[in-house]
């Protein structure tokens, strides 16, 4: 927290400092983004955590994530379909076709996803994570008052 | 089988059929096979009886037996198929998946062109050209195992996803209207607090103790908060 609060106001409402704050792990490092189905990188948005919900609104969120992880799945073929790539496009005859199955690796990441989907979405509850957004910047213009009375002006000098 | 029998058999078989007018599903379960009633939802959607499995006739491969609907399908897709399907299915996964890169000079013979599905990609000046061996021989009155169906398929199909997903929805509903009515339950027993409060320190203000009347009031208020 005291790390937070050294940083100046104005850096503080750049977005990037709020990008940094909901950034995901998981797409930003472990995962490359074009690994994961659009819909699944969609739960990571930072619209989430930075939601202001409900304990029950969570269990919501859950509930439509798994939904979605579903449907996702029913986006892509089989495992072991003959119905992807060239061959799914010849037997189709389709040259725009893209199909593909996914791996089993693929699979498990998309459980991981829900779960830091769930994760972050915690930090909505209540509005937590905004809140913390606007006590680190009144943190920080007290300490940049403090600092303007610390550097006395010539004039406050003079009465000191 | 003497003709008799046989007049029996088919009278039972039809009898048996015609208890579910709606049709049915030969469902391949691993190496087992059972057969399961079928009945339509609102939507139109097969559903096997006593399960929460649906299946799906997108393609038109729901075929009659003795004027009543019957369907093969696996156990981990919702598509009906039928033995040719199944078969090219079997074909096609028995074929080898990629022959890998040709060259100009390469030769080929028959059998082994039958025995590739991608038969190669060949590097041409203006990009690749992949080769793709479509056809496949299906030999008639064979044994099929319905499973390699799935090798034909382009998108994934849970026979469990439709009710899961139906289940989440509903949920997923219930969980935020619960959260409403819960509210509705703490504004009222907050009203009802305000009201006893207030009716109380008016009991309590006839005997001429006004500010304890209204202090118990404001207590009792605080303590349905904290619920």
């Amino acid at each position: 927290m005291s790390s937070q609060q050294r940083v100046s106001p104005d850096q503080k409402m750049r977005p990037e400092y709020v990008d940094n704050l909901v950034a995901s792990d998981l797409v930003d490092g472990m995962y490359d983004e074009d690994d994961l189905p659009q819909p699944i990188l969609d739960l990571l948005h930072k619209d989430f955590p930075l939601a202001n919900i409900r304990g029950d609104d969570r269990e919501h969120f859950r509930l439509l994530a798994d939904n979605i992880k579903i449907l996702v799945q029913e986006l892509f073929a089989p495992e072991g379909s003959r119905m992807t790539g060239v061959v799914g496009q010849a037997l189709l005859e389709d040259p725009t076709y893209d199909g593909r199955s996914l791996s089993r690796q693929e699979r498990v990441r998309l459980q991981t996803v829900l779960l830091d989907h769930y994760a972050r979405s915690s930090r909505g509850v209540g509005g937590w994570q905004q809140d913390k957004l606007s006590e680190t910047i009144n943190t920080s213009r007290v300490e940049d008052t403090r600092e303007q009375e610390d550097n006395p002006t010539i004039f406050g000098g003079l009465f000191q | 089988m003497n003709r008799i029998k046989q007049f029996f058999a088919l009278w039972h078989l039809k009898k048996f059929l015609k208890k579910n007018k709606k049709g049915w599903v030969l469902t391949q379960r691993g190496n087992e096979y059972t057969v399961e009633p079928l009945k339509r939802d609102k939507s139109g959607m097969y559903q096997a009886i006593g399960t929460e499995e649906y299946i799906e006739d997108n393609a038109g491969q729901m075929h009659n037996l003795y004027g009543v609907p019957l369907g093969l399908r696996v156990d981990d897709q919702r598509p009906v198929t039928d033995v040719v399907t199944a078969q090219v299915g079997k074909e096609v996964a028995n074929k080898l998946p990629d022959g890998g890169m040709i060259t100009q000079d390469q030769t080929f013979t028959v059998e082994e062109l039958e025995d590739m599905l991608l038969v190669g990609k060949f590097q041409t000046k203006s990009g690749t050209v992949h080769y793709v061996n479509p056809f496949v021989h299906v030999e008639p009155d064979n044994i099929v195992d319905l499973r390699h169906v799935a090798k034909l398929f382009q998108h994934d199909s849970d026979p469990d996803a439709p009710a899961k997903v139906a289940a989440n929805a509903i949920e997923a509903e219930r969980a935020v209207s619960q959260s409403s009515y819960s509210d509705v339950v703490k504004y009222g027993v907050l009203l009802g607090a305000v009201i006893l409060g207030f009716g109380l320190a008016n009991y309590s203000g006839g005997g001429g103790a006004g500010g304890g009347s209204i202090d118990l009031g404001v207590g009792m208020i605080s303590f349905y908060l904290g619920l």
